[in-house]
């Protein structure tokens, strides 16, 4: 049995912080979500869960079900730059559709985060990172300006964890994740 | 949704456009083309590009294709993994039974509920009801929308439970499963299920009250049928004109050939012309292989045992998901746990075919493999891929009756009968825009 397929097995449990790479690895730059969480899953932070989604949004919703924070990694197709970073709070910013690059029948990311949110059903505190890509033809290599972003956005993401655990209401719980 | 906005008459030339179909999986278009007054031109026209994994599997191990064809498709990787190993298991002459066979039924239920509910509640119904999409349906059909999610979540925890994870999946292998589900792990599904099949029930009663256009059309209809049970992974091909053959004749049967406007093959029967895979097949034509329950509450909320309005495959799509449902929990309740999750398969060189029914419809694999085991060549038909030419010929009997709509109108209901289709353009690869041309 691999180990992939013993970490499924394991009962869910949601850690109060909870990071979600969004993405196809075979997709070149559309991988760029799982690769910052893998980045993020390596730091092994106390109190955070790591998990890998291929964007269908239904299925979106029952993962960040029940956490206290999200942090939603993903690749993002807007026309801009590409390696350029974003950080977005959707308490704070309405998710456009076709931002990002994976839809699963056109219900992905963006779909879930509005309909989870009309449902009263979005997660406290919810963040998504993204970088831009260039590439999303087959393959699996990330294009240079999107590898080149990597570090930078992780470093962000792990220091919006840093800033989320110091809050009093994560204390307690991180301890017990 | 593109295209002109002013209203036309009948009379007029036009053209309906749509660049990015929404709500389908992957990236095509439609093109539709009327000059005064009269329809000229239908293209769906698929553009993903190709992905060649037939080409990516020659060389590769014969125990490789399942996960690796599994990826085509993020929706329904139990069809391609199912699929590929039947074909594998065919082509080393070894044929699986017991435990292992109802636990590949199991898990094609699961996937068959969080499919076709997806589609239904949150794809196509919004169609129906003037929706853009199922945010804005979720506002004024907040319970629906909540059942639905509820549903299909029914419908991961199958695939979670037996696949391993919901997600694309990693318990299937040739021969059987990695680790076999403990009988305690599936009974605790039981009780879901059973409000899943109640909830199924809620959800044909409900599609059944939607407005159907009127459009009925004489499909060959073609579908795996089996002796005893509703087709998931074994049976026939046979359609209601005439054709009963082993998956094996398949391309004896069938054509494939390519087009100059899509990067998906368009099938036909041979000497013969377009067919429909796809719930209204698999219903109209498997309607005896229903439960009870499943035939009664189809008949009861008032379609016939054979229903040709393409349209009306929400209503179908919701009693395959009851049928799913009920089976899922007949096979919960005799699971006995197997004494080896798995067979132990020799390789030997020959062609193997494997056929079974995906949501959207019959999808077919066939490889040819040598004396070790090495794919020497490899060919997938996926359901969409079959269905493109009756997807085009629906629109030119539809299109034609209803040119008195407004643009805007007719690319709605344009799309929403491709929609009719659930088409899975990644999958079909070699596929969605709209575009209604009527200057």
């Amino acid at each position: 049995m691999s180990n992939e397929m013993k970490q499924s097995i394991a009962p869910r449990t949601y850690s109060p912080i909870l990071v979600i790479g969004v993405g196809n690895r075979v997709r070149q730059d559309d991988a760029a979500g799982l690769v910052l969480a893998e980045y993020i899953r390596r730091r092994n932070i106390p109190g955070v869960c790591v998990v890998e989604h291929n964007g269908e949004g239904t299925s979106l919703m029952d993962t960040w079900r029940g956490a206290h924070a999200v942090i939603v990694c993903d690749a993002v197709r807007s026309g801009d730059l590409p390696g350029t970073a974003y950080r977005l709070d959707v308490s704070e910013t309405r998710v456009s559709r076709g931002f990002f690059r994976y839809s699963s029948h056109s219900f992905g990311v963006a779909e879930a985060v509005q309909l989870a949110q009309f449902l009263g059903d979005l997660p406290p505190y919810f963040v998504i990172f993204g970088i831009e890509g260039k590439e999303f033809g087959y393959g699996v290599s990330l294009s240079e300006e999107v590898a080149d972003a990597v570090e930078e956005v992780a470093g962000r993401i792990t220091a919006e964890i840093e800033a989320i655990r110091s809050r009093s209401e994560f204390q307690g719980a991180s301890t017990a994740a | 949704m593109s295209g002109n906005r002013k209203n036309h008459r009948a009379n007029q030339s036009r053209t309906i456009k749509v660049d990015y179909l929404a709500r389908v999986e992957g990236e095509g278009a439609l093109y539709v083309r009327v000059r005064n007054g009269q329809l000229q031109d239908v293209k769906l026209k698929i553009f993903e590009p190709p992905r060649f994994f037939e080409a990516l599997l020659r060389g590769r191990r014969f125990t490789e294709a399942p996960d690796i064809t599994a990826r085509i498709c993020g929706i329904c990787p139990i069809a391609y993994l199912n699929c590929s190993i039947h074909a594998m298991e065919d082509a080393c002459g070894v044929k699986i039974n017991g435990p292992i066979r109802e636990l590949r039924r199991l898990i094609y239920c699961g996937e068959w509920i969080e499919s076709h509910v997806l589609h239904v509640a949150m794809l196509h119904a919004p169609d129906f009801l003037g929706y853009d999409d199922a945010i804005r349906m979720a506002k004024d059909h907040t319970e629906i929308v909540q059942a639905a999610l509820r549903l299909k979540k029914v419908g991961n925890e199958i695939v979670r439970v037996v696949g391993g994870r919901e997600i694309h999946p990693v318990n299937m292998r040739v021969g059987g499963f990695y680790r076999a589900p403990r009988k305690f792990e599936l009974t605790a599904l039981a009780e879901d299920l059973k409000w899943a099949r109640d909830t199924a029930i809620e959800l044909i009663r409900w599609t059944a009250g939607l407005s159907f256009p009127d459009l009925e059309r004489d499909y060959e209809f073609v579908t795996l049928r089996h002796a005893e049970e509703y087709p998931l992974n074994e049976g026939r091909l046979v359609s209601n004109k005439g054709l009963d053959i082993p998956v094996s004749d398949f391309y004896s049967t069938f054509v494939e050939e390519q087009v100059q406007h899509s990067h998906a093959l368009h099938s036909t029967v041979r000497n013969r012309g377009t067919y429909l895979v796809g719930p209204l097949a698999r219903y109209s034509l498997n309607f005896d292989h229903l439960t009870p329950l499943a035939q009664e509450t189809a008949l009861s909320v008032g379609l016939d045992k054979v229903c040709r309005n393409p349209f009306q495959s929400i209503i179908v799509r919701s009693v395959e998901t009851l049928y799913a449902c009920e089976e899922a929990l007949r096979i919960i309740e005799a699971y006995e746990e197997p004494d080896r999750p798995y067979v132990e398969i020799a390789p030997q060189a020959g062609r193997g075919y494997g056929c079974t029914e995906a949501p959207r419809g019959t999808l077919f694999h066939t490889y040819r493999i040598d004396e070790q085991g090495i794919i020497l060549d490899a060919r997938i038909v996926p359901p969409t891929a079959q269905n493109q030419k009756t997807i085009e010929a629906d629109l030119r009997e539809f299109v034609p009756k209803h040119l008195d709509l407004s643009t805007d109108e007719l690319t709605w209901k344009c799309e929403q009968a491709v929609r009719n289709y659930d088409p899975c353009i990644s999958c079909a690869t070699h596929f969605l825009k709209l575009e209604l041309d009527r200057e």
